[in-house]
C-alpha cells in the first residue's frame, strides 16, 4: 500500500494546562486536497505548527512519506517538499513582493556564501526563477506591485504574497493556514481553482484551514473537524458537514 | 580561613553593587531595554554630593538626598528627552539600545568637562577622591561607617519599595502599568507617568549608591561604567525582570568578585587580581547562555525529563 | 599652518580601518540584523595577531634571538631591529604583512564563529550585553596576560614599509591600505546585492518565515558573523601596523559604539550609508582634533567631541532613523530589465 503524503499519529500537544491537541491521528492522501476545519481554539493552528516543526508535541509521530519527521527543524522538513503559509501573514517587511517570492525557490546555487562569488554559477538560475515568480505574480493578480516593499502592502496583499511563497516552492505538500480569509470572493475562487490544478498536474497535496466553507469545500477531498483538541469528524465535505456532532461544536463554541 | 575584612568587603560591594541593580531592573521592567547609562547615574549621584561636600565642607553621609535628587532628575531627564520619543516612535530594541548607550556617553563626557573644570578652574581634586569614613568597633571587629550606613539604605530601599509596590495605590498602580500597560491605561492609568516615576526612583536609587562608592573606591567619572557590567550580571542572575531577583543577583555578584578574587589571587590558584573584572563578565555569560531568563527561570522539571529520556 | 598633504594621508588610513569595520557591522546589523556590540573584540582579534606575531616571527628571520622574558620589556627595541631588517628586505616584510592579514581575518572569522553560538539563540537585547561582556573580557585578558600583547605596557609592531622614506612611505601606506578596505568593501557590497544578501535580509526581517522557506536560519547568521568579523580583523591588522603599537586599552566598548555611530548616521541596510556615515564621523572627529591646539580651554575638548557624536546619534535616531542614505531594494538583475520585462506582458 502506498504512504500517504502525510500522516500525524495520536499527537499532543499541551502548553501549561491547557491541552492543545488530544491524541489527534490525521491522514492526507496524495494528490489530495484535505481541510481542517473547527471553531476558534479547537486546535488548527497548534496542529499546523506541530506539522510543519514549529512546536515539538508531547507525545506522537509526524510522518512525510512514511518518513519520520517529528523532531526535524521547520527548514529540514521544507527540504523534504513540506512547505506552510501562516495565518498572520509573515513577509519580509523590507524587502520588494518579486524578492519575497524569490526567496521561496528551491536550493538557489546564489545563496550560498561560497558560490555567490562566482556570478555565472546563479545569473541563469536566478533568470529562470524570476520568470517563475512573475508567472505566479501574474497568476495572483499581483503582478503590478512587484517591485513595492512587503510593508506598504494591503492585508488582503501580504495574503497572496503568502500563498504566491508557497507556490513558489515546488512543495509535496503545502499546510495553508486560513489561504483566502481576507481575499475578495473572485480571487478565492481562483486560488481554489489553481490549487485543484496544482493537485492535478502536479500532484500535490494540501492541508488547508480555513473558516469560509461556502468557497472552499466544493474544492476539496477530505474534511477533517476538530473540536477541543480532538477529531470529532472526518471524511467527505457534504458527510462532516452534516454530522450533528460538527454543528453543535460550531453552535455551542 | 578567610580574613573578616573580605567579607566586609564583599558585603559593602554586594550593597552597592545591589543598590545599582534595583535601579537597573527598575527601568528594564517599564521599557523592557537594558539601559547602558546607567551606571552614569550614580556618578552624576556621587559628583553632586562631593560638590557639596567639598564647597560647604560638611559630611556626604548627609547628602544622601541630594545624590537621590540628582541622579533622579537625570533618569528622568534621559527618559523624557529620549526614550519616550523613541518608544512612542517605537523604536526596535537595538535602536533603544544604541540611544542609551549614546547617552552614556553624553553625561560621561559631561561629567569628564566638570571633573576638569572642578580642578582646572576651582582647584578641587576631581578624579581618584576619597571621602574619609568613620568606624564602630564590636566585638573587636572595627566596621567601616560605609559598611553600616549602605547596608541600613539597601535595608529601607527594600522595606520601602515592597510597602510602595504592595500597600499604596500609586504603587499597585505602577505594577499594574508594568505588568499590562494597554490593561492599565485602559483602567484610566497614566502609564507614561507612571513610567517616568519608576525612572526618576532608579535614578535616585542608583544615586544613593553612587555616594558610597568613594568610601572605598577612587571615583572618577569613568567608574559608572566600569561596574554596568557587574551591575547587569547581577540583574540578569535574577532573571532582569523581578527587583528580589536584582537583589539576590546583586549580593551573589558582589561576593564572587570581592571573595572570588581572593580566592584566586591566593595559593594554589595565584592569579593576578587585575582579572577581578573578568569574574563578573564570565557570570553575565554563562547566566546568558544557561539560562537567559535568569536562576530562577530554570526549569528544572524540564531538564530532568530530558535527562531521563537520554538515559 | 596646516600640513594639508599629511592630513589628507592620515585621513584616508583612518577612513580604511573604520571603513572595513562599518562594512562589516552593516553586512551583520544592517542587513542580517544582529547586534553585534562586541565589534572591538573582533578588531582586537587582528590587532592583537600582529602585536604578538610579527616581533616573534620575523625576528629569528632577521637573525634576532627574542628572549620571551624580555619581550615585555624590550618591544620597543626588538622592533626597531624588525624594523631596520625590514628596510633591507622588502619582500620579506610584505610576506609578513600579507600572512597577517590573512592570520588576523582567520582568527577574526573564528571568534565570529564562537560568537555565533550566542547570536542564534538569544534576543538582541541579551545577544548585546552577552558580546558587550566578551569583548570586555578580551581586553582584560589581553591587559594582563603579559606573552600576548605585552599586558599593561603594550607592544611595539615593526614597520613593514621601512624600506620607504618621509613622504612616499607615509602615501605609500595609505593607498595600501585604502585598495585593502575598497576591495572589502567591494566584496560585501557585491554579496549585499547577490541572492545571498538577499537571503540575509529574509533572515532578518522574519525568521520565522525564513525558516518556514527552508532557510537554515543558524548557518544563515554565522556566515554573516564570520564575514564581517574576518573583515574586522583584517581592519585591526592594519591598524597594529599603522599605529605601529598595540595596547589592550585601545579596544574598549567606545571603539564598538563609534562603529555602530557611523552605520546609523550613514543609514543602515544601505552599504554606500556605511561608507558615508564613515566619512561624517571622521570628518568631524579629525576636525575636533585638528583644531583643539587652536584654544585654550579649561577642558580637554576630546570629551566635547564625544557629547557632541552622542548627541547626534540620538537625534538621528529620533529625526532621521532610516539615516542619511535609507535602504534601497537592490536587484541581482539590473531593474531596467525587471521593468522591460513586466512591460512586455502588458
Amino acid at each position: 500500500m502506498k504512504n500517504p503524503t502525510l500522516r500525524g499519529i495520536d499527537l499532543v500537544k499541551r502548553f501549561g494546562g491547557v491541552v492543545a491537541l488530544d491524541g489527534v491521528n490525521i491522514e492526507v492522501p496524495p494528490r489530495s486536497v484535505v481541510m481542517l476545519i473547527g471553531p476558534n481554539g479547537s486546535g488548527k493552528t497548534t496542529l499546523i505548527n506541530v506539522v510543519s516543526g514549529y512546536y515539538l508535541p508531547d507525545r506522537g509521530m509526524v510522518f512525510l512519506n512514511g518518513r519520520e519527521i517529528t523532531r526535524l527543524e521547520p527548514h529540514e522538513r521544507f527540504g523534504l517538499g513540506l512547505v506552510r503559509t501562516f495565518q498572520i501573514p509573515e513577509p519580509f517587511k523590507k524587502l520588494t513582493v518579486l524578492e519575497n517570492i524569490l526567496l521561496a525557490a528551491r536550493s538557489h546555487p546564489g545563496e550560498s556564501a561560497f558560490k555567490v562569488i562566482f556570478r555565472r554559477s546563479w545569473r541563469q538560475y536566478e533568470e529562470e526563477i524570476i520568470e517563475k515568480a512573475f508567472r505566479i505574480l501574474e497568476l495572483l493578480n499581483i503582478d503590478h506591485i512587484w517591485d513595492t516593499r512587503a510593508y506598504q502592502l494591503s492585508g488582503g496583499q501580504l495574503k497572496l504574497l503568502e500563498i504566491g511563497r508557497a507556490l513558489m516552492s515546488d512543495p509535496m505538500l503545502l499546510l495553508m493556514d486560513e489561504p483566502v480569509a481576507g481575499v475578495n470572493p473572485v480571487l478565492a475562487h481562483n486560488i481554489m481553482e489553481h490549487i485543484v490544478r496544482l493537485r492535478d498536474n502536479l500532484g500535490i497535496s494540501f492541508l488547508i484551514v480555513e473558516h469560509r466553507l461556502d468557497i472552499v469545500l466544493d474544492y476539496v477531498d477530505k474534511v477533517y473537524a476538530m473540536h477541543r483538541g480532538k477529531i470529532i469528524a472526518e471524511g467527505g465535505p457534504k458527510r462532516v458537514i452534516e454530522n450533528p456532532l460538527v454543528a453543535e461544536a460550531y453552535l455551542g463554541g | 580561613m578567610l580574613p573578616v575584612t573580605v567579607l566586609i568587603d564583599s558585603l559593602l560591594y554586594g550593597n552597592l553593587i545591589t543598590l545599582m541593580a534595583i535601579g537597573l531592573t527598575l527601568t528594564y521592567l517599564t521599557l523592557k531595554i537594558p539601559n547602558f547609562a546607567h551606571g552614569d547615574l550614580a556618578m552624576v549621584g556621587v559628583y553632586s554630593a562631593y560638590t557639596v561636600a567639598v564647597f560647604l565642607n560638611i559630611n556626604p553621609y548627609t547628602l544622601l538626598p541630594i545624590a537621590f535628587l540628582m541622579g533622579g532628575l537625570s533618569a528622568l531627564g534621559t527618559y523624557i528627552l529620549v526614550y519616550r520619543p523613541l518608544f512612542r516612535k517605537g523604536a526596535s530594541i537595538v535602536v533603544m539600545m544604541v540611544a542609551s548607550i549614546a547617552v552614556d556617553i553624553v553625561i560621561r563626557s559631561i561629567l569628564q568637562i566638570y571633573a576638569d573644570i572642578m580642578s582646572s578652574t576651582f582647584n578641587v581634586y576631581s578624579r581618584g577622591f576619597l571621602f574619609k569614613d568613620f568606624s564602630l568597633n564590636i566585638y573587636e571587629v572595627r566596621l567601616p561607617g560605609v559598611l553600616v550606613i549602605s547596608s541600613l539604605t539597601v535595608l529601607a530601599i527594600i522595606v520601602s519599595l515592597y510597602l510602595f509596590l504592595s500597600k499604596t495605590r500609586f504603587g499597585i498602580a505602577m505594577r499594574a502599568a508594568i505588568e499590562n500597560p494597554w490593561l492599565a491605561s485602559s483602567l484610566g492609568i497614566n502609564v507614561e507617568l507612571v513610567y517616568g516615576i519608576s525612572w526618576f526612583i532608579a535614578g535616585g536609587i542608583t544615586g544613593l549608591a553612587g555616594v558610597f562608592l568613594p568610601f572605598r573606591i577612587p571615583t572618577n567619572p569613568d567608574l559608572g561604567w566600569l561596574m554596568l557590567l557587574s551591575v547587569f550580571a547581577a540583574s540578569i542572575l535574577g532573571g532582569l525582570e523581578s527587583l528580589f531577583g536584582a537583589i539576590a543577583g546583586g549580593y551573589v555578584v558582589g561576593f564572587s568578585e570581592i571573595l572570588g578574587i581572593y580566592v584566586l589571587s591566593s595559593p594554589p590558584f595565584g592569579i593576578s587580581t587585575a582579572y577581578r573584572p573578568a569574574i563578573p563578565f564570565t557570570i553575565l555569560i554563562i547566566t546568558l547562555l544557561l539560562a537567559p531568563r535568569g536562576i530562577t527561570s530554570v526549569e528544572w522539571n524540564k531538564i530532568a525529563t530530558r535527562l531521563r529520556r537520554n538515559v | 599652518m596646516f600640513d594639508i598633504i599629511r592630513i589628507v594621508v592620515d585621513f584616508a588610513a583612518f577612513y580604511a580601518i573604520y571603513l572595513m569595520l562599518s562594512v562589516s557591522l552593516e553586512l551583520e546589523y544592517g542587513e542580517t540584523g544582529i547586534s553585534n556590540f562586541g565589534k572591538a573584540m573582533f578588531f582586537a582579534a587582528g590587532a592583537f595577531t600582529a602585536g604578538a606575531l610579527v616581533i616573534r616571527l620575523a625576528g629569528p628571520i632577521a637573525g634576532l634571538i627574542i628572549s620571551e622574558s624580555e619581550l615585555k620589556l624590550r618591544s620597543v627595541y626588538y622592533s626597531t631591529l624588525v624594523s631596520r631588517y625590514f628596510a633591507a628586505h622588502p619582500g620579506v616584510a610584505l610576506a609578513i604583512l600579507f600572512l597577517m592579514l590573512i592570520l588576523g581575518a582567520l582568527f577574526g572569522a573564528v571568534l565570529g564563529y564562537l560568537a555565533s553560538y550566542p547570536a542564534i539563540r538569544l534576543r538582541e537585547d541579551y545577544l548585546g550585553i552577552t558580546l558587550i561582556a566578551a569583548s570586555e573580557l578580551v581586553r582584560v585578558i589581553g591587559r594582563n596576560y603579559d606573552p600576548l600583547i605585552g599586558g599593561t605596557l603594550g607592544t611595539a609592531v615593526p614597520d613593514p614599509f621601512a624600506w620607504l622614506m618621509g613622504r612616499q612611505r607615509e602615501i605609500v601606506v595609505s593607498t595600501f591600505m585604502m585598495i585593502i578596505a575598497l576591495t572589502s568593501f567591494i566584496v560585501t557590497a557585491s554579496l549585499s546585492r547577490s541572492p545571498f544578501g538577499r537571503l540575509l535580509r529574509a533572515v532578518r526581517d522574519s525568521e520565522t518565515a525564513a525558516e518556514a522557506l527552508g532557510k537554515d536560519v543558524v548557518k544563515v547568521r554565522m556566515k554573516s558573523l564570520m564575514i564581517g568579523s574576518a573583515i574586522a580583523g583584517a581592519a585591526g591588522v592594519l591598524y597594529a601596523f599603522y599605529m605601529g603599537f598595540v595596547h589592550a586599552d585601545d579596544f574598549n566598548p567606545i571603539k564598538t559604539f563609534i562603529v555602530w555611530v557611523m552605520v546609523i548616521i550613514g543609514g543602515s541596510g544601505n552599504i554606500w550609508g556605511a561608507a558615508i556615515g564613515t566619512f561624517v564621523y571622521l570628518l568631524i572627529d579629525r576636525g575636533i582634533a585638528l583644531v583643539k591646539h587652536q584654544f585654550t580651554l579649561p577642558f580637554d575638548i576630546n570629551y566635547v567631541s564625544y557629547a557632541v557624536l552622542g548627541t547626534l546619534l540620538v537625534a538621528v535616531l529620533m529625526f532621521r532613523p532610516e539615516g542619511l542614505l535609507p535602504e534601497k531594494p537592490l536587484s541581482t538583475i539590473p531593474r531596467k530589465i525587471l521593468k522591460m520585462r513586466v512591460k512586455a506582458q502588458k
